[in-house]
């Protein structure tokens, strides 16, 4: 009962961190050209350097110390059946060889992620010995002890320095006048206020804003430190991998997205997005607006050796003792049906409540309407494929059906982005360095990167994508535009 | 951090200038900054109390949180006139009620509220070493409701009292022309720093892992002495006192305050036109407030005056030695070498002490009794308190909160002090905590402190307002403690990771960097050794006795320093109604050469 109940909350604080840390590049990247322009006058790279110098790690450093501090204040709180999961993992994949860890089920909290995470549980039960040599023992009932809880809490704790890393490197500035292609254009040695008075020290910058929002989300300090999940790790990597597009390294983020997909496959949800924005902006581009067909290809040919080869390291090991089909069901388990218990806020919620009003009035008017008590609460598990009946009223929904209603829903978002290379983008990817024209133009394509965003969150069914609407000024006007429209 | 956060918001809250927008700051009001500290610190509190407590799960004696439960069962299942005397149904000695008649009545108010939610907790007899888990939660909210009654409005109300302007403040007409020029000087601390003057008070690791860690109720007096200081800085007298009399009547070791809270009062109305009278009518008021408190004692059950002395009889703890446990004080960090326990009966220590606290205590007095002034008062309440803790007979660890209350509360006056001393407070207090099962909670409560207040104060804007022509002053303040940092502006951000960093203060002032590293160094020591080298047979508490020594060494410095800085502050001037009023003027040229504390410019001038 532990797992699938954070899906929403996990949905919602991938949907806010996102928005906010984009809302909050964006807000940047529309101060650009007045900064640049009244602050700096023309003394350029100099100046740069020291809006560099002045900003330090101080801020930055000071933010992580009191996020930790407060999750180490969290550490005696509350904490879900997922802590005893994870302890579970790290038990199996730290005992086991690959081999068994995909069948074995002495507890029933088996382990259900992809192989790398498997590694990444196996790399920390390394050290776990050193806290809690019980850790590691693999047995049916939980275990607990303060030193474990101190020990799993603390690594999420470290992992959380992933996501810290995902915010720094996202929001990360140009400071050579954008020839490497662009990034988000956030001056990261800018002061928050933009005023000329007390400029001296103010060290609040909008990134440092992105990162004090991102490290005290709300839901990940919910979901991560109090229920216990690594959601801020696989959230931090989902932001290095747009990063890495962002500042003009496709397949690095292609690459960085397909490690992500094999840590938790539920960001397959935003793979479409990604795949189509990789394809179109960064490789389609290359033949239809340079006509450099050979580069296209050859970036087509990067994004899937990088995928193919993180699969081949993920997945090999697998393949190779056999474990493939334990393992795919494993990670998609139909089985427990459309909803879990504690439904999700999307459409199926709409839909069972339906079916059961509609059952409630067909009793009501004499009608003979098979539907168990409870039928409802216990989340629609059980037909798994068998085709047998799990709604009352209305027609019982199998795997496929939910699936073609996903792809449709997210059609339209990712053509809509795939169209919408408006002038900003041109103006950018052609390396115009600098000035008030070139900041107009980056926060253009700032909002497009937020409406890929946008688009994986629309599709993933979940929220957030809001910010595009504070869209930027100058040059990439029409782009943001088409993404509000599209939204 | 937050200083740097207020300085930007303030900046984006003042008019803007052409071409600017408001940054994503300016989503937050400036008048909701301090709530939202207030929330935090309030968070925080609640966060700390899902830590362990004082003797959780200890038979047969438990610890502090057993003792206040236990209060609470008394008060509220014998009658009035037996809660300080042994009988059948109140044994003393199982946690005997030793504090004063407030602290009674608030756990006879709690213990009345607890036992309509949970009447096994306060059982008569049967209820020793209750703790189930809904009556924790009761308990550390009941200290949670009394930091929010109490020691947070009464932080809040010292710092708008003390720091902002008010009308008193303001020139009389002849002062104000002659002084046009320098009116800067005499306005109250601008928004962004009395927020951050009251996260330094809200956010003090010390009383929060003491209250909500340990499990005590010193918020309460704690509280009763900053709305008493608030009053007394806003010229209320009376309320004051009274305010004082409260604390006094809740934890008698709020007696730490009493020589300062007498010797300005006595000063002010001595610099009076009927001194006698005010005297008299003060006098009068802490009499009245006595009377009221203790007078059911003598009233119930026709006790007279032997219930008052039943009453008085506990509150004495004469029978313990002259400290307790290991506590950073002059008798414990000496005993090694004097070994005063053993070479000295305990009434030949308990008169010496008497007379070193009295003798640490006079300079402090003196100058208050001589030059009273509005900030003198607070540092000779630090003093005074600082006097007590160093010599005075029976002091806890804990009783570091009491001088550590109005160094916080100094915090714009000596942010550097106020950066450095809260957590090496902490420190001092490592075994105790330990104890109590709060390491986490310590290291996580020191670090929010660090994390919040470290990079000082918003530096303090020249001028009449934060419009376009605001600019920073380049030194911090004009009487702080950043020493003698040069027009260069106060805190380049930029340089080394260590200077950049700015937990320690002020980048231009060396001397309270070396003082921040060398603690922080040396504190860091102390634990790797306490945590990894096994202390020889003959000297088990040998880390106590490190923990102790380190902290001892920086609280003799502290002490002199509040000391110096007290002599520092001249009288305050008095208006023709005879009221005290606080008003410092400076010399703008002094102010950008950076002068130290001689040249604030503080003006003398009495009205008489």
């Amino acid at each position: 009962a532990g797992r699938g109940d954070n899906q929403k909350l996990f949905d919602g604080v991938q949907g806010t961190t996102k928005s906010l840390t984009q809302s909050a590049i964006h807000h940047a990247s529309t101060h650009r050209p007045w900064r640049r322009s009244v602050r700096c006058g023309g003394m350029g790279k100099q100046c740069e350097h020291m809006h560099r110098r002045r900003e330090g790690a101080g801020p930055v450093a000071r933010t992580l110390l009191l996020a930790t501090a407060v999750k180490l204040l969290l550490v005696p709180c509350y904490k879900s059946t997922d802590f005893e999961v994870h302890r579970n993992w790290l038990a199996i994949t730290g005992t086991l060889p690959l081999a068994r860890w995909y069948t074995e089920a002495t507890s029933q909290w088996t382990l259900d992620y992809p192989p790398l995470f498997g590694w990444f549980e196996r790399g920390l039960a390394q050290l776990a010995p050193l806290a809690d040599p019980g850790l590691l023992t693999v047995q049916a009932g939980p275990y607990d002890s303060p030193a474990a809880v101190l020990f799993q809490r603390g690594t999420v704790m470290l992992a959380d320095g992933v996501l810290m890393v995902g915010v720094l490197w996202q929001t990360s500035g140009v400071h050579y006048g954008g020839s490497r292609g662009g990034g988000l254009s956030l001056d990261s040695g800018r002061q928050l206020s933009g005023q000329q008075s007390m400029s001296g020290g103010g060290s609040v910058t909008p990134r440092g804003l992105a990162l004090l929002l991102a490290v005290f989300s709300p839901g990940l300090l919910l979901v991560d430190h109090v229920h216990f999940q690594y959601n801020g790790m696989m959230l931090g990597l989902l932001l290095c991998a747009l990063a890495a597009i962002g500042h003009g390294r496709p397949v690095l983020g292609a690459a960085l997205f397909s490690v992500l997909l094999h840590m938790k496959h539920i960001f397959v949800y935003a793979a479409p997005a990604v795949a189509a924005h990789l394809l179109v902006f960064h490789a389609l581009h290359l033949h239809t607006q340079q006509g450099r067909t050979g580069a296209a290809v050859a970036r087509c040919v990067g994004y899937v050796a990088v995928a193919a080869a993180t699969t081949a390291v993920s997945f090999g090991p697998v393949a190779a003792a056999g474990q493939l089909t334990n393992m795919f069901a494993r990670l998609f388990p139909f089985g427990r049906g459309l909803s879990h218990a504690y439904w999700a806020p999307n459409f199926w919620a709409l839909y069972n409540t339906a079916d059961k009003v509609a059952a409630a009035l067909g009793k009501k008017m004499g009608a003979d309407v098979a539907a168990p008590a409870g039928y409802l609460a216990g989340g629609m598990a059980g037909h798994g494929g068998t085709g047998a009946q799990t709604h009352a009223v209305l027609p019982t929904v199998i795997p496929a059906a939910a699936f073609a209603l996903v792809v449709a829903a997210m059609t339209p978002g990712i053509v809509a982005h795939c169209r919408c290379r408006g002038a900003g983008w041109n103006t950018r990817s052609s390396g115009v360095p600098g000035g008030a024209g070139a900041g107009g133009a980056m926060a253009g394509r700032s909002a497009v990167d937020a409406g890929g965003v946008g688009v994986a969150e629309s599709a993933g069914g979940s929220w957030g994508a809001t910010s595009i609407r504070s869209s930027g000024t100058g040059g990439g006007g029409r782009g943001d535009g088409r993404v509000g429209d599209a939204l | 951090m937050l200083g740097a956060a207020l300085e930007a918001l303030e900046s984006t809250a003042g008019g803007h200038s052409e071409g600017a927008t408001p940054g994503p700051c300016a989503i937050v009001s400036r008048r909701w900054v301090v709530p939202c500290v207030l929330s935090f610190a309030l968070f925080i509190r609640i966060a700390v109390s899902t830590h362990g407590y004082s003797g959780e799960s200890t038979p047969p004696m438990y610890g502090d949180y057993e003792a206040q439960r236990h209060w609470m069962e008394i008060t509220l299942h014998t009658p009035l006139s037996q809660w300080y005397v042994h009988t059948d149904a109140n044994d003393l000695g199982y946690w005997g009620l030793d504090y004063p008649p407030l602290t009674a009545f608030q756990s006879w108010a709690y213990g009345t509220f607890f036992a309509k939610v949970e009447p096994a907790a306060v059982a008569l007899g049967t209820s020793r070493g209750y703790e189930t888990a809904s009556s924790r939660l009761f308990m550390r909210w009941s200290v949670v409701a009394s930091d929010l009654v109490c020691f947070l409005p009464g932080i809040l109300a010292f710092v708008l009292a003390f720091y902002s302007a008010n009308k008193r403040d303001e020139l009389s007409t002849e002062m104000r022309a002659k002084t046009a020029a320098r009116a800067a000087g005499t306005k109250g601390e601008s928004p962004a720093r009395i927020a951050w003057a009251v996260a330094v008070l809200a956010l003090s690791p010390a009383p929060i892992l003491i209250d909500h860690g340990h499990f005590q109720y010193n918020g309460i007096s704690l509280g009763c002495v900053a709305g008493a200081a608030a009053a007394v800085v806003s010229g209320w007298d009376v309320t004051g006192s009274v305010l004082f009399t409260f604390a006094l009547n809740h934890k008698q070791m709020s007696l730490y305050f009493a020589p300062a809270f007498f010797a300005h009062l006595l000063g002010k109305c001595l610099r009076r036109r009927r001194p006698v009278l005010e005297v008299a009518k003060l006098g009068i008021t802490v009499v009245v407030t006595f009377g009221a408190l203790w007078a059911p004692f003598a009233l119930a059950d026709g006790a007279g005056a032997e219930g008052l002395m039943a009453v008085l009889g506990r509150l004495v703890p004469f029978r313990r030695g002259i400290y307790e446990d290991y506590v950073a004080n002059f008798w414990c960090a000496t005993a090694p070498v004097a070994r005063w326990k053993e070479r000295f009966e305990i009434p030949t220590l308990a008169r010496a002490a008497l007379f070193t606290t009295i003798l640490a205590a006079t300079p402090a007095m003196a100058q208050q009794i001589s030059r009273p002034s509005r900030e003198g008062f607070v540092w000779c309440m630090a003093n005074s308190a600082w006097a007590f803790f160093m010599f005075s007979f029976q002091v806890h660890e804990k009783s570091i909160l009491l001088p550590l209350l109005p160094v916080t509360m100094l915090a714009l006056r000596a942010p550097s002090l106020a950066m450095w001393l809260p957590p090496l407070a902490c420190v001092s207090m490592w075994p105790l905590l330990a104890k109590d099962g709060l390491g986490i909670a310590y290291v996580g409560a020191v670090a929010v402190y660090i994390a919040v207040i470290g990079g000082g104060p918003p530096r303090r804007v020249q001028g009449s307002g934060v419009g376009a022509a605001g600019k920073a002053v380049g030194r911090n303040d004009q009487n702080d403690d950043s020493g003698v940092s040069g027009g260069e502006e106060r805190g380049s951000r930029g340089g080394i990771l260590l200077a950049d960093l700015r937990l320690s203060p002020a980048a231009g002032d060396a001397v309270w960097c070396f003082i921040y590293w060398t603690t922080t160094l040396g504190a860091a020591g102390v634990h790797v050794a306490a945590a990894f080298v096994q202390p020889p047979a003959r000297f088990l508490y040998i880390h106590s006795l490190t923990f102790t020594s380190l902290s001892f060494v920086g609280f003799v410095g502290a002490a002199m320093y509040c000391n110096w800085r007290q002599w520092q502050v001249p009288a305050d001037a008095l208006d023709a109604v005879g009221r005290t009023r606080m008003y410092t003027v400076v010399e703008p040229s002094e102010q950008e050469e950076g002068v130290g504390q001689e040249g604030n410019g503080l003006t003398k001038q009495h009205a008489e």
